[in-house]
Order: structure tokens, then C-alpha cells, then sequence
């Protein structure tokens, strides 16, 4: 187990060059997927990664290890920046961003892999914003339901909902890839 | 656990289950050795997930990890928690301890004697109305000048320029912590 992130902060508090490689090594990466699908832009994703850690540079000598998870606080400078740069894009509205599903269902074998990977990319990144933050910060980042709560300022009910909504959503716009999917979004 | 609350959360986290919350778990693996209806319903939320899990976004890069290191600031300029202050009462209690000390040793220390001038020296000092006026006189301080020796920071006055205070060369600034909203 390697030193904590607290302690980590508390050096980089002090410039401890070594201390901030091994921060962006831990977590640049996670901070890079998570942007990426909240912002459907790899591109912008690593200019948001660049804003996130200069903030922990900067506010690393008043970080209070007692507080917040470092890795919570991290999410949460990622999802604002992000937001700052959604709220300047003008959103493309979500039933002409996807494709209409296939006439019919069509077994996932029949895709090629690019294919499959480029209808589920499209799939998730054109979710509403929360959904696709909730999802990002549970299913991609395996953070808890508290922690992502956090993250998004919502109670856990509401982080569960958005979840749900997302999942259900997933199901109906990924039936070509996976004809199963619909009886899951068919009961209840 | 019932099927319906198994169902709410399946929905919400997936067909696996060591993605639950922790609490949720126990219930939810016993629901599902006894349940076939959990198991189809889990079955079909895991092919979600797999599908999920397609979405592939590659490693940083060399370039961008480059290029986060290099925002690393110099030493000054990394924002440090504000100095320990000394509470107002310390600082009191110490300048009356220095004061006093002071005051001691000059009453205990002898005054050095006093070699007596000369005639030449004594000639030399002239006649003074006041005691400063023997202070001025040492001096090429001219109290009509436009730039006083001290605390001139004007060069239009034809002072030097000031030097930066440090603590505004490194930067500082508040410590208070920050959470963005």
C-alpha cells in the first residue's frame, strides 16, 4: 500500500516535485475517463485534466485531510470544469444526436467491434448530463453510491434515480446490440 | 431482501453484485441463490454492464502527463497554509520580558567612563541651541531636500525603484480552502 493521498497533498503542500508525479501518475487517468464521459470529448477531457491538477497545486497547502476524500474532491473540480465548458457549447438535442434503432434486432456478433464500441460510446455520451455523470462516477469510476452522491451534490435516492433512468435509456438504445436487453427494460 | 427492492437496485448499479453498496450485498446474494427470477433479471443487467464495459478511453499520455507536470509551480509559489500566529497575550508577556531584561542589564552593567575632550575637540563641536542640532550637523541631511533618505519608493523623486516584498514575489494568497460549488 503506497503512501496515502493526504500525505501525498500534504508534500505537494511543501513543492515536493515527487510527491506531484505520483498524484498524476494514481490519478490523471481517472480523471481523463471521467471527463471524457461527461464531456463526449477526449480531446477536452485532457485540457480539463491539466485544469483539475493545476487546482491541486494550488490549493494543496489549504487541503483539510480531515475533510472530504481527496478523490471526491478531485471528481468534483472535474465536474465543474466540465459543466463551465457544457454550459458554453450549445447542446445538440438528444433525439437527433443518436441514431434510430435497427428496424430489427440484430445479434452483437454480427457487429464489428468498432462498431459495437461506437454505438455504446454514442449511447452513453448522449445521455442528459446527469445521467451520464452518475453513471461515469459509478459504473466507470467504481466509486460508492455516497461518494458519487457527493461528487454531485444529490442524496443517494437521487443518484440512484438518475442511475436507473440512465440504465433504462442504455437498454432501449443499445436493443440492436443486444436483443435481451429489451425484456430487461420491458418488466416493472 | 424482496425481488421488487432487488429489482430498484439492479437497476441502479448493475448486474454485479460487488458493485452494490456494501450493505445491500448479503441480502442480495441470498435473494439470488434462492430466486430464479433474480438470477434471469441479474443475467440480463450484466450484459448492460458488459456492454458497458466496451467503452474503451486509453491511457494519458507521455505528452499530456508532460504536460500536467510542467504546471507544477515553483516552490514560492505553492499556496502554504497561513503562519502559526503568536496569540496576542505571548507576544505581550515576551516584549515586557525583553523590555525588562533590557532595562536590567543597563542598570547592572557600569556605564563605560567618559574620556574627557581635548581642547582641540572641544572647539571642534561648536555652540548648539538644541540637541539635535549636533545630530544635523554630523550629517549631509538637509531637511529642505525633496528625497528623504528613507522610505522613498518614488523615482520621479530620483529614489530607486522598490524591491517586491517577498511574500508578493511568491504569490501567496489566502488559505482558505476552497471547495468549488
Amino acid at each position: 500500500m503506497g503512501e496515502s493521498d493526504d500525505d501525498l497533498v500534504a508534500r505537494v503542500a511543501r513543492a515536493d516535485h515527487d510527491a506531484c508525479r505520483q498524484l498524476v501518475e494514481r490519478h490523471l487517468r481517472r480523471v481523463v475517463v471521467f471527463s471524457t464521459r461527461v464531456l463526449g470529448s477526449p480531446h477536452e477531457a485532457e485540457d480539463v485534466a491539466q485544469d483539475v491538477f493545476t487546482r491541486v497545486w494550488t490549493h494543496a497547502g489549504s487541503w483539510n485531510p480531515g475533510g472530504a476524500r481527496f478523490t471526491t474532491w478531485l471528481f468534483r473540480v472535474a465536474l465543474n470544469l466540465c459543466r463551465d465548458r457544457l454550459g458554453r457549447r450549445r447542446e445538440v438535442p438528444l433525439d437527433d444526436a443518436i441514431d434510430p434503432p435497427d428496424p430489427g434486432p440484430t445479434p452483437a456478433e454480427r457487429f464489428e467491434e468498432a462498431d459495437v464500441r461506437r454505438l455504446v460510446t454514442r449511447a452513453v455520451d448522449t445521455l442528459p448530463e446527469r445521467q451520464r455523470t452518475a453513471l461515469a462516477l459509478c459504473h466507470y469510476q467504481g466509486l460508492s453510491n455516497v461518494e458519487a452522491a457527493e461528487v454531485m451534490d444529490l442524496s443517494v435516492e437521487a443518484l440512484e434515480s438518475l442511475l436507473a433512468r440512465a440504465r433504462r435509456t442504455l437498454r432501449e438504445r443499445l436493443r440492436p446490440l443486444a436483443p435481451e436487453l429489451l425484456t430487461g427494460g420491458r418488466r416493472g | 431482501m424482496t425481488l421488487e427492492r432487488f429489482t430498484r437496485l439492479l437497476d441502479a448499479y448493475g448486474g454485479r453484485i460487488e458493485r452494490w453498496p456494501e450493505a445491500e450485498r448479503l441480502a442480495a446474494r441470498a435473494l439470488l441463490g434462492r430466486s430464479a427470477d433474480a438470477r434471469a433479471r441479474a443475467a440480463v443487467a450484466e450484459q448492460l454492464d458488459a456492454l458497458l464495459d466496451r467503452i474503451s478511453t486509453p491511457a494519458p499520455s507521455d505528452a499530456l502527463v508532460a504536460r500536467v507536470l510542467a504546471t507544477v509551480p515553483a516552490r514560492a509559489a505553492v499556496r502554504r497554509p497561513p503562519a502559526r500566529r503568536w496569540p496576542r497575550v505571548m507576544v505581550g508577556a515576551t516584549g515586557g520580558l525583553a523590555i525588562a531584561a533590557s532595562l536590567a542589564l543597563w542598570l547592572v552593567h557600569p556605564s563605560a567612563p567618559v574620556a574627557p575632550l581635548g581642547a582641540s575637540a572641544i572647539a571642534q563641536l561648536g555652540v548648539f541651541d538644541v540637541p539635535t542640532d549636533a545630530l544635523l550637523s554630523d550629517t549631509d541631511l538637509d531637511l529642505g531636500d525633496d528625497a528623504p533618505a528613507f522610505g522613498c519608493d518614488d523615482p520621479a523623486l530620483g529614489c530607486d525603484e522598490p524591491a517586491l516584498e517577498p511574500a508578493r514575489r511568491s504569490g501567496r494568497l489566502s488559505a482558505a480552502k476552497e471547495m468549488p460549488a
